[in-house]
């Protein structure tokens, strides 16, 4: 056995190896991770889907079921109140990692939704832990664990003791699990995507929690994400993780300044940041991530590197670039082409391609700005040129009733949407952000009638005069629909898993006969080429399909009937990193070849800025700020949408953001609160707020820049700053 | 960075390299998907066998049986089963099977019937022999798979009345088979159609439908079975009282498919790919079948599966009580019903024979149904 | 919770209702007039005339033969619920005199058996899900299977043949020695009783017991895979008290609710295993009633069987409302 590590280290992981074994084979998810975790340091570890980060994570614990796994070769070392142990080989002896287990080592839970037992109040399964460890009285327990809630930020605390897991929303029952996982003061905190279900505003108390707590317990957390905005925002140092290997360390700083390793390199470019160029294609890793039993041999990124060499093929050795900064790359060892001395400067011109954007960036200046005759004070979108105006809503509203009991009585009404008007115009992009629930989706759903408004009026054209189609039949309905299409969130959902290629991508053209026999085939074909797949894949099933290429399937199918106007909701949100950019990119390209409008909803203010020439803002069924993207971003007139860019986490390591976090949690959408439904949360909240709606109406000076607050003539509110103005390694502004 | 630079061109992104990763099985649609997992469970496999085979020899069971059904052998009455074998008395071995004569004697003291062999009279088995005549699907023919020249073969004995058992078995096997395949069609277009109205229109009709099979379900079905049973006119032809019986026995059985068939609509009702489908034109007809219908159907099949054994055994139960297929029809029930008098059963224990057929049938559609199941679930890898 | 309660007592009563109208119109679907056969049967049975007379004009007046069907159905539902089950022709008595005691035998023998069912297969499941592929695992799954395959009167005609092949019994075992069959209730009685009814509850909970052993290691390892097992696990709770107190009473839950559709398959099952054994339950005189033509009581049996049965479901339904807070706090 090996000697075990210097007391500094709270945890010290030296290449471990883990396996599974299953019919198909024997399939190695972890393969050689070495990393370690020093006294108070919260250690990112990043990394796309399936590359083996919870594996690893899991492994500390003994929380990996075994069969399948093989632990086949490595030691963990972790540091415990009885000095340092090895876990790896406490997996046999239960009794012994029981006792680590709470008490020196903790862990939190990507899905906090479902890491609460449903069946035990809170207080009960936090107190189940301190008895198990301590000998204390129950009393004891039981005040010890009031305390801990407290810490967390649980407000009442007492009550919560006797409160179930449905009876608290996700951002609290994570804050419930940190505290049952820290009621012990273990000395290490492994956070497996403790934030990745929650929303942004949720998302950045979360984070916060976490650092503040860290400092006050004195504890050190390994911290897994796939969120390189998130360890930017929290880690001292990270780790990069592709296919089960470390592909760099590096502290935080060097990570984000200096990345070495391409497919770090790789992975920020492909983020679309608050300060890239809008509407300019992202840096996208090429291919997806292969399956694990489709790894290249010697160097696992071989095939998806830009800069890959002969030497490749042989398994990279890690290199120390610096104290605290390797990567594992030939780039950078002896024996590979470049040395190392030249590196940094080889990649440097990866994030910075030859100007492909130029044209793109002309096309989006010839899309026509709405006009507007100013001094308009009315709430309404300015009346725009019928010639130009593609889709307008107004006071449009979805309700659903809440049918309780035998004879489902109405017990309540949830306000999906609730007075909303928008207009898109020809080939403009609108981007349609905000949390989870507050009627996005209904929005886009509503302007295809996928469901029937319970108010307000659509208008739709599809070759200049806008026609009403709130209440035209199904039949007629069909007709306008051949000029929509749509793009749903869930890849794996939206293709139907018993149909072929040929047949999804064709359907919309047997239906609207626009093709039949064999002329479906050479159509299908078309589309699939244009989407960036082969004609030859159209006698595949979607099962046969990546994540990426689905959503590329779907966006084929959206676009068979040669639609003018497109809704895409959340195309990506379900997409990795890279993937993402690449889809990203795909929609880009076509809506400009394609002179495409679209209604772009999505979680995520990065991604709709990165493709919007308008944004609207909606939080519980209305818009609360609406304007051009750029202007939204920077000159933020409404506290919500400040607190949406504060909740961002940035991949920009030591900005620290001063800015007013939302406090507390999104409101029942079908209980909403009176007068401005944002005011339970918002900083600058005053007693008019409680009473009156505030309507949505221009800004002073700005007509073209809508919002919905009291005061937001009054308040300075703090947006994103110009690119300039910050060096900004991930986003190095393209064409300048 | 050449790649680098193609991602940007009119074609976003070239998906050549990623060809070589699809393997053989992502080729496949999902149908063959699904056979190929169901071949990975043995017992599955065997038991669609064995059921094939008990299909066989039932529906073609005149030239299976040795004998008609009626036939009376009046001095081999309460014959025990007689196995053929190959090696006679003096151990010597035969390549055809045979069977030896019996001489029927009374036991002096208790009077009970007694068999004995005649080893001296040996009667090979012999395939494609002549023997009852019978009518198959308008075929008029005497030829029967096996026998034996001059002398009865009684694979598992007689009843009371001298009748082969093992014949009966097959004829009785007909009817218990079909009721199960009839009344579980019967129950599949109730459920399909009930299910996917009451999932995919919901509201009051959904309502409606799902107290209705509360109220069906709390019935216990047996009970309820007998005294439905009550309405069948006596003297009907025994096969409208089949078809009757096996209508009975699916109305109580629809109610748990209908279910199955709900959940499956209401779950594939809000996939995002229905919406696709409106959003490409396609009406409710359209979704219902080429969507929704497709996607439940390999589920609706897993659940008529396993619905099968329910409805034998609903008739098997209520012949045996006397209450469902009448004598001279026959049933697996009907031939259980001497085993129920326990005099008789102390003589004669071959009379339960018929509830191991009843067993092995049940049992096949179980694992078939299970392996079925298993080689549906969306989370098995292959 | 009490507007819970609430709802789900009206839903009862209104099943109830249901019930009673679908088992009223199983009795109207025979052909022939019911007064028809009861003067012929009680002829048969040379009943004095003037009884007869009398007898025909009792049930004419009682069920309202002869008027509209909604209040023969009103009529006989009241006279139902004042405790009257009617009056059998063939005992020539009345109903419920005869169903007494056989009546309390079936349910509580039935309750015995879904204990059984409990006490067996939860058990059994839940290892099966622990130690998930292992020799214990793979020979249960394979038992439950076979058991799930075997209905409950084959099972009684295989201990029947085997008691009459094996220990020569020349008659069926009953619930009771023979020296206690017709005595009064007493200790001794019940004793004897439970020395031979758990064989009855093994026959009658085969079945049930197999198919419920597959429910609970499929709900088992469900649970196991949620995400608050790891919580619990993580909180250095040992393998027991992760089993039994975290993944067991959620994965229980479905088999408390299942009690619904299980109790009737159960009535059903002790019914025929009640007639091939012949005990002293409903079972026989149901079919004996069906035989008999006998429809009234065969109807009032079936109605009361099926009363018992909801009013079990809607007890199961207080009993998970109260072990799960979701549902308790759902109203
Ligand atoms: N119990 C298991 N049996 C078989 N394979 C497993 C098991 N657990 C994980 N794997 C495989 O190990 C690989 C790594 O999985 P892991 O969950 O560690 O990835 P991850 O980086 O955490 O991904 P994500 O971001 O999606 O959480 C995956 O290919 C996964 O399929
Ligand atoms: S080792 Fe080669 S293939 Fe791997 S990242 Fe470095 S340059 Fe690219
Ligand atoms: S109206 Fe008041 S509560 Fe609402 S956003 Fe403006 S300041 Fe905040
Ligand atoms: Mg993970």
């Amino acid at each position: 056995m090996n000697t075990a590590p210097d007391s500094d280290k709270v945890l010290d992981i030296r290449d471990l190896q883990v396996s599974f074994r299953s019919i198909a084979g024997t399939t190695r998810a972890v393969n050689g991770v070495s990393l370690d975790v020093r006294s108070g340091e919260i250690v990112g570890l990043v990394g796309e889907s399936g590359c083996g980060k919870s594996v690893t994570i899991r492994s500390i614990v003994g929380l990996v079921p075994s069969p399948p796994a093989l632990f086949e070769e490595g030691e963990i070392w972790l540091r415990t109140r009885r000095g340092m142990a090895e876990t790896l080989s406490l997996h046999k002896n239960m009794k012994a990692l029981r006792q680590i287990r709470g008490r020196d080592v903790s862990m939190i839970f990507q899905e906090p939704m479902r890491s609460v037992h449903p069946m035990m109040t809170i207080g009960k399964q936090i107190t189940e832990g301190i008895l198990e460890h301590e000998i204390v009285d129950p009393a004891e327990a039981y005040d010890r664990t009031v305390e801990m809630l407290d810490l967390v930020g649980l407000p009442n605390p007492a009550a919560q003791m006797n409160r179930y897991a449905h009876e608290l929303s996700g951002g609290m029952r994570q804050r419930a699990l940190i505290a049952l996982a820290l009621v012990c003061h273990p000395q290490l905190l492994l956070a497996d995507e403790p934030t990745t279900a929650l929303d942004v505003t949720i998302q950045a108390q979360i984070l916060e929690l976490i650092r503040d707590l860290r400092e006050r317990m004195s504890m050190s957390v390994l911290l897994i994400t796939h969120n390189m905005g998130v360890v930017a925002t929290l880690a001292d140092r990270i780790s990069v993780m592709y296919l089960g290997k470390i592909m760099e360390t590096g502290t935080v700083e060097e990570i984000f300044k200096e990345p070495a390793h391409p497919y770090t390199q790789g992975l920020l470019a492909s983020m679309p940041s608050l300060f890239s160029q809008p509407k300019t294609h992202l840096q996208s890793l090429r291919g997806v991530v292969p399956e694990l039993a489709m790894v290249p041999k010697g160097c696992v990124f071989a095939d998806r590197c830009p800069h890959v060499m002969p030497k490749c093929d042989e398994t990279p050795p890690v290199v120390e670039l610096r104290a605290d900064h390797s990567a594992a790359c030939w780039l950078y060892a002896d024996g590979g082409e470049t040395p190392g001395a030249e590196a940094a400067s080889t990649a440097e011109p990866l994030v910075s391609t030859e100007d492909t954007s130029g044209d793109f960036q002309k096309a989006v200046e010839v899309i026509p700005v709405p006009g507007t005759e100013p001094g308009s004070d009315s709430a309404q979108e300015p009346p725009a040129d019928n010639d130009t105006a593609q889709l307008q809503i107004e006071n449009v509203a979805l309700h659903y009733p809440i049918l309780r009991g035998l004879l489902r009585r109405q017990v309540g009404t949830v306000r999906a949407v609730d007075g909303v008007d928008l207009t898109i115009h020809r080939g403009e992009t609108l981007g349609l952000v905000g949390e989870s629930g507050c009627g996005k989706t209904s929005v886009g759903r509503l302007v295809a009638r996928l469901v029937e408004p319970t108010a307000g009026r659509i208008r739709f054209g599809a070759d200049g005069d806008l026609e009403e189609i709130t209440h035209i039949s199904q039949k007629e309905m069909k007709r306008v629909r051949r000029a929509m299409g749509m793009v749903f969130q869930d890849p794996l959902s939206s293709l139907n898993a018993r149909m072929n290629i040929r047949n999804i991508v064709g359907e919309p053209l047997m239906l609207h006969q626009v093709a039949k026999g064999r002329a479906v085939d050479d159509r299908v074909g078309e589309l699939l080429e244009m989407v960036g797949l082969r004609a030859a894949h159209q006698s595949r099933f979607p099962h046969a399909f990546s994540g990426g290429q689905r959503q590329r399937i779907a966006i084929a199918r959206a676009l068979a009937t040669e639609p003018s106007f497109l809704v895409a909701d959340e195309p990506v949100s379900a997409l990795d990193v890279s993937v993402q950019a690449q889809i990203l990119n795909l929609l880009l390209t076509l809506q400009q070849q394609l002179n495409l409008s679209m209604l772009f909803i999505a979680h995520d203010i990065a991604v709709v800025r990165h493709v919007s020439d308008r944004i609207a803002v909606m939080y519980l069924g209305k818009i609360v700020e609406l304007g051009e993207a750029r202007e939204i971003c920077v000159r933020p007139v409404h506290p919500y949408t400040e607190a949406l860019l504060a909740s961002i986490p940035l991949p920009m390591p030591g900005l620290e953001t001063l800015r007013e976090m939302p406090k507390g949690d999104l409101p029942d959408p079908a209980n909403p609160p009176r007068g401005c439904r944002f005011h339970t949360r918002c900083p600058y909240k005053q007693t008019i707020c409680e009473q009156e709606e505030p309507p949505l109406r221009h800004i002073a000076g700005d007509p073209d820049h809508f919002g919905a607050c009291h005061f937001q003539d009054e308040l300075h509110l703090e947006g994103v700053e110009e690119i300039d103005d910050i060096h900004a390694p991930a986003a190095v502004a393209e064409g300048k | 960075m050449v790649q680098n630079a193609a991602e940007d061109g009119p074609l976003p992104l070239n998906e050549t390299e990623t060809e070589e990763r699809f393997d053989v099985t992502k080729q496949v649609s999902y149908g063959r998907l699904i056979y190929l997992r169901f071949l990975r469970n043995h017992a599955a496999v065997v038991a669609a066998f064995a059921l094939v085979f008990i299909y066989l020899i039932t529906l073609v069971c005149p030239f299976f049986a040795p004998y008609d059904p009626n036939t009376r052998f009046l001095e081999k009455v309460a014959h025990p089963p007689l196995l053929p074998t190959f090696i006679d008395a003096e151990g010597k071995f035969h390549l055809r099977p045979f069977v030896y004569a019996t001489v029927q004697s009374r036991d002096p003291k208790t009077m009970e019937r007694m068999y004995t062999k005649d080893t001296t009279l040996r009667f090979p088995l012999r395939l494609f022999v002549r023997g009852d005549e019978y009518t198959f699907l308008f075929w008029d023919s005497d030829l029967h798979l096996f026998g034996a020249q001059d002398s009865p073969v009684f694979l598992l004995g007689t009843d009371t009345q001298g009748r082969d058992l093992f014949s009966r078995i097959l004829f009785g096997g007909r009817i218990s088979t079909t009721v199960g395949l009839i009344g579980v069609a019967i129950s599949l277009v109730l459920g399909i159609v009930i299910g996917m109205a009451s999932g995919y229109l919901g509201g009051a009709v959904d309502a409606v439908i799902q107290r209705g099979i509360e109220v069906l379900l709390s019935f216990p079905s047996l009970p309820l079975w007998m005294a439905l049973s009550l309405s069948l006119p006596r003297h009907w032809s025994s096969i409208r009282i089949f078809l009757l019986i096996t209508i009975l026995l699916s109305i109580v059985g629809w109610g748990g498919l209908a279910r199955v068939v709900r959940g499956m609509t209401l779950a594939v009702k809000s996939e995002e790919f229905v919406l696709a489908s409106r959003m490409g034109g396609g009406g409710t007809w359209w979704i219902l079948v080429r969507h929704i219908l497709p996607t439940n159907l390999s589920y609706v099949i897993v659940a008529a599966t396993l619905a099968v054994p329910g409805i034998i055994l609903g008739e098997t139960a209520l012949s045996f009580l006397g209450l469902g297929i009448q004598p001279p029809m026959i049933s697996w029930g009907v031939l259980l019903q001497d085993a129920q008098k326990v005099s008789f059963l102390s003589q004669m224990p071959w009379l339960i024979a018929p509830a191991f057929f009843i067993m092995a049938t049940v049992l096949a559609f179980n694992f078939i149904g299970d392996g079925l199941r298993d080689a549906l679930d969306p989370y098995s890898s292959f | 919770m009490r507007t819970y309660i609430l709802q789900r007592f009206l839903q009862m009563i209104i099943v109830m209702v249901v019930v009673m109208l679908v088992s009223f119109i199983i009795v109207e679907l025979p052909p022939g007039d019911f007064l028809t056969t009861l003067r012929e049967q009680l002829t048969d049975q040379n009943v004095d005339p003037k009884v007869i007379d009398s007898t025909v004009e009792m049930y004419r007046a009682r069920y309202g033969l002869g008027e509209n069907w909604f209040i023969r159905f009103g009529k006989w539902a009241w006279s139902l619920m004042k405790g009257d089950m009617g009056y059998s022709m063939q005992h020539n008595r009345p109903a419920s005199e005869l169903m007494g005691e056989r009546l309390s035998l079936t349910i509580w023998i039935s309750i015995a058996t879904l204990i059984f069912m409990f006490v067996v297969s939860v058990p059994i499941g839940m290892l099966s899900a622990i130690k998930q592929y292992s020799a214990w695992d793979h020979s249960f799954t394979f038992l439950a299977l076979l058991g799930v395959s075997v209905p409950s009167f084959i099972t009684a005609l295989v201990f029947l043949l085997l008691s009459v092949t094996l220990l020569g019994a020349t008659t069926v075992a009953g619930l009771f020695s023979p020296e206690y069959v017709t005595a009064e209730w007493s200790w001794a009685k019940f004793v004897d009783m439970l020395k031979h009814v758990w064989i009855i509850l093994f026959i009658v909970g085969l079945g049930d017991t197999a198919s419920t052993i597959r429910v609970m290691r499929a709900r088992m390892l469900d649970t196991l895979g949620e995400p608050y097992i790891d919580t619990a696990r993580m909180k250095g709770l040992s393998g027991a008290k992760v089993y039994f107190r975290h993944a067991l009473r959620v994965a229980i839950n479905p088999i408390i609710s299942s009690i619904g559709l299980r109790f009737p398959q159960i009535i059903s099952g002790s019914t025929i295993v009640a007639i091939v054994l012949t005990l002293p339950l409903i079972g026989p005189l149901l079919l004996e009633a069906l035989l008999g033509e006998d429809v009234y009581l065969a109807c009032s049996i079936l109605v009361v069987l099926t009363l018992a049965l909801v009013i079990g479901n809607f007890l199961a339904d207080l009993a998970l409302a109260w072990l799960d807070p979701r549902i308790r706090f759902e109203s």
